[in-house]
């Protein structure tokens, strides 16, 4: 268990050092981009919150009733694409 | 998690902005007193801490610290949360203590502690967890705004959160006020000569009212940010598009970087003598595509970068051996026609057209892919092995680019000296360019009768492309000028370096184009 999570540690601590973290955001929000699913979000938060069904409720508010929804809407292209990227990376940090 | 990915900070602010909807959700919540001074501040919980003088100094300067790191775009991009460990790049700098905290400590922090307040790292937003929502509290705002403007200088220009919502009455005394500026921030500025550099003028302002090249850089398509090359062409070109779209200036612009790094890519382009604007265009291609991505190996399609995506094309030639009728095909990849303006039979010196008649630009493309005897000790016939037999060879294009540059050689080079084709010759708003291609040829071999010149008024078909942009020679070979016509927003310009003018299709089609070019009807 312990090594498990210093692992993680290890491994995230090199991602951010090394840049990946950054290139795979940044790669991750094209995606995004492209596939229309921003723009899509934003039209439906923009929704939301003209429709006063969140009566009044702020950040959290709006979250909690977009969120599940959007992350769901988050094309299989992307994902697939995401999961490559990700793995390309840490096989590059693992040796053998 | 949050809806929004949040990297750029400009970005963010806009971003969280919309999606709390700052004003109007505070404003929508029921006031205890509706006196003016409550909407000053964030919110009402914000408002009893900055009220108080000494914790008020003490809290804006712990956020003006805060701020800057938030704002630093050196500083590392995830941080580690104290409580869990974990490493990422949304968390929450606590207002009142030196905590950084994941979303879901931050929350029990300000429970535990009573610490209400926490900054977003990537923005610099105040959230107050109270509210359960971020706050824009004018003074923070103003602590906030300095911060940014200290980090990244004036350099670009700045919206204000409080300006995003404009009262009726504003926005009527705007209109009634205003005189329109047109021509601002759409790329419509001219290059200061800087001594015989027109013919780059004249390549970049193509470039830049290339819709693909534009809008490739105008969404950050190269980001000198993380662009690790020195002498970088597309880092200069992306200086260039963010001057011209994204500031307000009309005044010529003096491309010194662009030249400087012109000169370290490319030797043989360094002084000040005037250049061929053709082998200009040819240079600054090669160099975006290395500089966005692309392969070194020209031979594989598979190169994805901008310039291939939009000048790619192929040719095909097609030598058929006249005595066993053994034909060798090659494809040839090319990014612009190169059309020769007289006619190939060289023992003809004469001008082009003996006839008096404009030669076309049709014409010239017809004579480009028609088939032509090749000399007698020109071909081997690997077949018949007979090396006196006669060949021909064809040329057609296999494959269109989205934009086809179309070069007219005016210009001879001689061993003893060099001259200019200086006539005019006729070229088309809209271009058909399918009886040039293979296809189109090789029906036409077959015998079939639909393959002339197809009237381009139909208004469409896969072939179909419209006129982008013109660059014109001038004068004579060595002491000319150059200047090029763009069409942006279907209004047609005329450059001349800094001189930028309005132009009529008249202006532009009785010009004495030297290079074309062209892109096809979907995309224009």
């Amino acid at each position: 268990m312990s090594q498990d999570t210093s692992l993680r540690a290890e491994v995230n601590r090199r991602l951010l050092e090394s840049g990946e973290l950054e290139r795979l955001e940044s790669l991750f929000l094209d995606l995004l981009r492209e596939s229309g699913w921003y723009e899509d979000t934003k039209n439906t938060c923009t929704e939301k919150l003209r429709s006063g069904e969140l009566a009044g409720g702020g950040f959290n508010r709006l979250t909690e009733e977009v969120e599940l929804e959007c992350r769901e809407k988050v094309p299989e292209g992307v994902r697939r694409e995401m999961v490559l990227a990700i793995k390309k990376v840490l096989e590059g940090m693992v040796e053998g | 998690m949050s809806p929004t990915t949040v990297l750029k900070r400009p970005q963010a602010s806009s971003a969280s902005a919309l999606l709390a909807s700052p004003k109007t959700v505070k404003n929508s919540k029921p006031l205890a007193n509706s006196s003016v001074a409550s909407l000053a501040y964030g919110c009402d919980h914000i408002k009893k801490v900055l009220r108080s003088p000494a914790e008020g100094t003490k809290t804006k300067t712990n956020y003006g610290s805060a701020a800057r790191v938030a704002l630093d775009s050196s500083r590392t991009h995830a941080q580690t949360c104290v409580k869990c460990k974990f490493l990422i790049t949304r968390t929450f700098l606590c207002m009142q203590c030196p905590g950084i905290y994941c979303p879901k400590d931050a929350e029990s922090h300000s429970k535990e502690n009573k610490h209400y307040f926490g900054i977003d790292s990537r923005s610099g937003h105040v959230y107050c967890f109270l509210c359960q929502d971020f706050i824009y509290d004018r003074a923070l705002e103003e602590v906030r705004m300095e911060k940014e403007v200290a980090m990244e200088g004036s350099a670009r220009k700045r919206r204000r959160l409080d300006d995003t919502k404009l009262s009726l009455k504003d926005l009527e005394y705007i209109e009634a006020h205003t005189t329109l500026a047109p021509c601002r921030a759409t790329g419509l500025r001219g290059f200061i000569n800087m001594g015989s550099t027109c013919f780059m003028s004249v390549v970049l302002q193509s470039l830049i009212h290339n819709p693909l090249v534009r809008n490739f850089y105008l969404a950050d398509g190269h980001k000198p940010k993380e662009c690790l090359r020195t002498d970088c062409m597309s880092c200069a070109m992306e200086e260039v598009f963010s001057e011209f779209f994204g500031t307000d200036r009309t005044d010529g612009f003096g491309p010194t970087n662009l030249l400087t790094t012109s000169w370290k890519c490319e030797q043989t382009l360094a002084g000040y003598q005037q250049q061929d604007a053709h082998e200009y265009l040819q240079f600054l291609l090669n160099q975006l595509h290395v500089t966005n991505g692309g392969n070194s190996d020209t031979k594989t399609e598979s190169c994805k970068c901008i310039i291939h995506r939009a000048f790619y094309g192929k040719l095909q030639s097609d030598v058929t051996c006249e005595g066993c009728q053994n034909v060798t095909t090659a494809v040839d990849p090319v990014m612009d026609l190169s059309l020769d303006l007289r006619k190939k039979d060289k023992r003809k010196l004469d001008a082009p057209k003996s006839e008096g008649e404009m030669q076309t630009l049709q014409e010239c493309l017809e004579r480009f892919t028609n088939t032509e005897k090749l000399g007698m000790n020109e071909y081997n016939c690997g077949n018949c092995s007979g090396h006196q037999e006669m060949a021909t060879k064809q040329l057609t294009v296999k494959r269109l680019p989205p934009v086809l540059c179309i070069q007219l050689k005016r210009f001879e080079h001689g061993s003893t000296k060099s001259s200019k084709i200086d006539t005019k010759i006729r070229f088309p708003m809209q271009l058909d360019m399918t009886p040039y291609t293979t296809r189109a040829k090789r029906k036409a071999k077959d015998g079939s009768t639909d393959c002339g010149p197809k009237s381009s008024l139909k208004g469409h078909g896969p072939y179909l492309y419209d006129l982008l942009n013109v660059v014109v020679h001038t004068g004579q070979i060595n002491s000319g000028h150059y200047i090029s016509f763009s069409r942006e927003n279907g209004q047609w310009f005329r450059f001349d370096d800094s001189m930028v003018t309005l132009a009529t299709e008249k202006d532009v089609l009785s010009a004495k184009a030297y290079l074309l070019f062209y892109i096809v009807r979907s995309l224009s």
